[in-house]
């Protein structure tokens, strides 16, 4: 569980977040979505700590988090940011024992419940053929799968996500998401900022939507997205489809200008 | 009772893994080995520092004055003129390559090395300007480590303003260097030769006539930063992975950084000391331990022992060529230096290419 209560937030008197509050649950996955600059990603800093809001606090199970000690606060969150680094060198493997960081000491560098949690994550996320491999020679696709791995070896209450699909290809975004889906269901609360709508719509389980500094919309997914919200959003006229597969919402845009040839 | 799944867990496989009651310590493999090797060429190169020089001597007659035993000349040779100036060569060596490794890794860049930033400028404008304004002839052996570290406090204040990012602070770092050695050959300029040759001569970085008093100094510090350096080594290794992931992961980011800076230049500012501001070990030994070690992982402790073996061998490489004239120690770092720079951005430009 983590909730934002109150939350406010600005950059040299500019508003970039106001009175946020929402509150994300265990085995469940809250998708945040909104426009270019609305200040999703800055929500997602100000939970994991990285930014400290202007009033307002962050509550988890744990209590407020910006009074949690640093060790403390990284066994209860786990943030993956948008654009991770590729250091020259670094293995998968190694990688993934950073994830463990926060759990061990100088006496403790690497206990039995390190490595059951990295088997778990590695067959979770099939990793095992990449381990010994060079991040920085890694595709897109396999890079964010071994910096989820990370996150998750972290083994927090709550993971916090920045676009983890955005600018992967199809297959390794459903890839991605179904792995995302499936931990949010053991117990934890996945928050992550997600520009696919259509993908927001079918995995996640709530979505909050938000614009210029404000929560729009909160509330289930399929019942949340509509062409009205997508509009109020990005300013742009949609149609809703239905999937054939489960009737989960797709969103078609139309064409501002429809020439008279084509019709 | 229900059959227990056995599942091969997962085990480091880049670490041995050591385990009593319930600590475990993880020691990398790779590092250890290269320690093991690094550390047998060293003793090696000990040697043959001592016995090779104006007199060549056997391996029983420099074991014999080691013992005290043997003629006495040999003795004063072996124990009073080469060992002491073997040591304060490791101890330099040893101090650039660990002071190097580190600034290399906190600016994330191989080029930013206290001697491309203005360390050793500071140290030489420090010794300049006291020397100037006191006319000592002897020269006080603090004032170098005084004149690096305020070098690089003033340089870090500058580069405070603007976000100290790895370019703008090894920029920065450059013109500040350049600054600080015109205001020095200005200084020189204006003074008599004889009062300013001896300078000069430190000033390239020699171990002629170097003070045991900072030889001491060093390792003292060296040996007492083990337990910092070991516990930087560890943090800096996760911050690799960005200073955002890295806080993410319990790194206090801001703590470690200054301690790294701070270490650094202090360790730096004292190896200056010894023999005076000698180029390129620092920037050397680390790129060469990294390689070592397949750039797996951040290699202080190699990239010391390095240190100490590239500075050992070009002092006594320094000896044997130029005997019986004593020529400076970084004129041939400078040498062997420029031509290493020169290979590993050519090696790399070439692997960007393919």
């Amino acid at each position: 569980m983590i909730s934002c209560k109150e939350l406010s937030f600005h950059y040299q008197q500019q508003h970039v977040l106001n009175n946020i509050e929402f509150t994300a649950n265990a085995n469940q996955l809250l998708g945040i979505v909104g426009p270019n600059g609305c200040g999703k990603s800055t929500l997602l800093k100000l939970m994991a700590g990285h930014l400290s809001p202007h009033s307002g606090h962050i509550e988890t199970e744990q209590g407020d988090l910006s009074t949690c000690h640093r060790r403390e606060k990284a066994k209860q969150v786990a943030y993956l940011p948008q654009y991770p680094l590729a250091p020259k060198g670094l293995t998968v493997e190694q990688l993934l024992r950073f994830g463990r960081h926060p759990h061990q000491t100088w006496f403790q560098q690497w206990q039995k419940q390190d490595s059951q949690i990295l088997e778990d994550i590695i067959e979770r996320l099939h990793l095992s053929p990449l381990l010994k491999k060079d991040i920085a020679l890694l595709s897109g696709g396999q890079r964010q799968k071994a910096w989820l791995g990370m996150t998750l070896a972290q083994d927090t209450p709550v993971i916090l996500l920045d676009e983890p699909t955005s600018a992967l290809d199809i297959g390794h975004q459903v890839d991605v998401m179904e792995s995302i889906s499936h931990i949010s269901r053991l117990g934890k609360t996945v928050v992550l900022v997600i520009h696919d709508l259509a993908m927001a719509a079918r995995y996640c389980d709530r979505i909050l939507a938000i614009h210029s500094g404000s929560i729009k919309a909160c509330g289930e997914a399929r019942t949340v997205i509509s062409a009205q919200l997508v509009h109020d959003l990005y300013g742009t006229h949609v149609d809703i489809l239905a999937a054939p597969q489960d009737q989960s919402p797709v969103i078609v845009p139309r064409r501002k200008s429809l020439s008279l040839t084509s019709l | 009772m229900k059959p227990h799944k056995l599942k091969p867990l997962f085990t480091p496989t880049e670490h041995y893994y050591l385990t009593l009651h319930h600590t475990s310590w993880l020691v990398a493999k790779r590092p250890l080995l290269m320690s093991i090797l690094l550390t047998g060429l060293l003793f090696m190169c000990i040697i043959w520092s001592l016995c090779v020089g104006s007199t060549t001597l056997t391996l029983l007659e420099v074991s014999n004055a080691l013992l005290g035993e043997g003629p006495r000349m040999k003795q004063i040779l072996v124990l009073d003129l080469r060992l002491p100036r073997v040591i304060s060569a490791i101890a330099a060596g040893l101090g650039m390559g660990i002071a190097g490794s580190l600034l290399q890794n906190l600016i994330r860049n191989r080029l930013a090395t206290p001697d491309m930033v203005g360390v050793n400028e500071g140290a030489i404008f420090a010794m300049v300007l006291v020397s100037l304004l006191f006319t000592q002839t002897a020269i006080v052996w603090w004032v170098a480590p005084v004149g690096a570290l305020s070098a690089m406090l003033m340089l870090y204040a500058f580069c405070r303003k603007h976000e100290h990012q790895g370019y703008t602070f090894i920029v920065m770092g450059l013109g500040f260097s350049t600054l600080l050695r015109a205001i020095t050959e200005f200084l020189m300029a204006t003074e008599s030769l004889v009062h300013i040759s001896s300078i000069y001569i430190w000033s390239m970085g020699s171990f002629i006539g170097q003070s045991m008093t900072s030889t001491y100094a060093v390792l003292c510090v060296l040996f007492g930063a083990i337990p910092l350096l070991s516990y930087l080594v560890t943090q800096l290794n996760v911050l690799r992975i960005g200073s955002i992931q890295a806080q993410s992961l319990g790194v206090p980011v801001k703590r470690v950084q200054a301690l790294t800076l701070i270490l650094a230049v202090v360790i730096t500012a004292l190896s200056s000391a010894i023999a005076g501001p000698i180029a390129f070990i620092a920037m050397a030994a680390p790129i060469l331990a990294s390689s070592l070690l397949r750039h797996r992982s951040i290699p202080i402790w190699v990239a010391g022992l390095c240190g100490a073996i590239l500075l050992l061998v070009s002092d006594t490489l320094v000896r044997l060529l130029a005997n019986p004239a004593e020529v400076a120690t970084g004129i041939l770092t400078r040498i062997v230096g420029g031509i290493f720079l020169f290979w590993v951005i050519i090696k790399d430009s070439l692997k960007g290419r393919t």
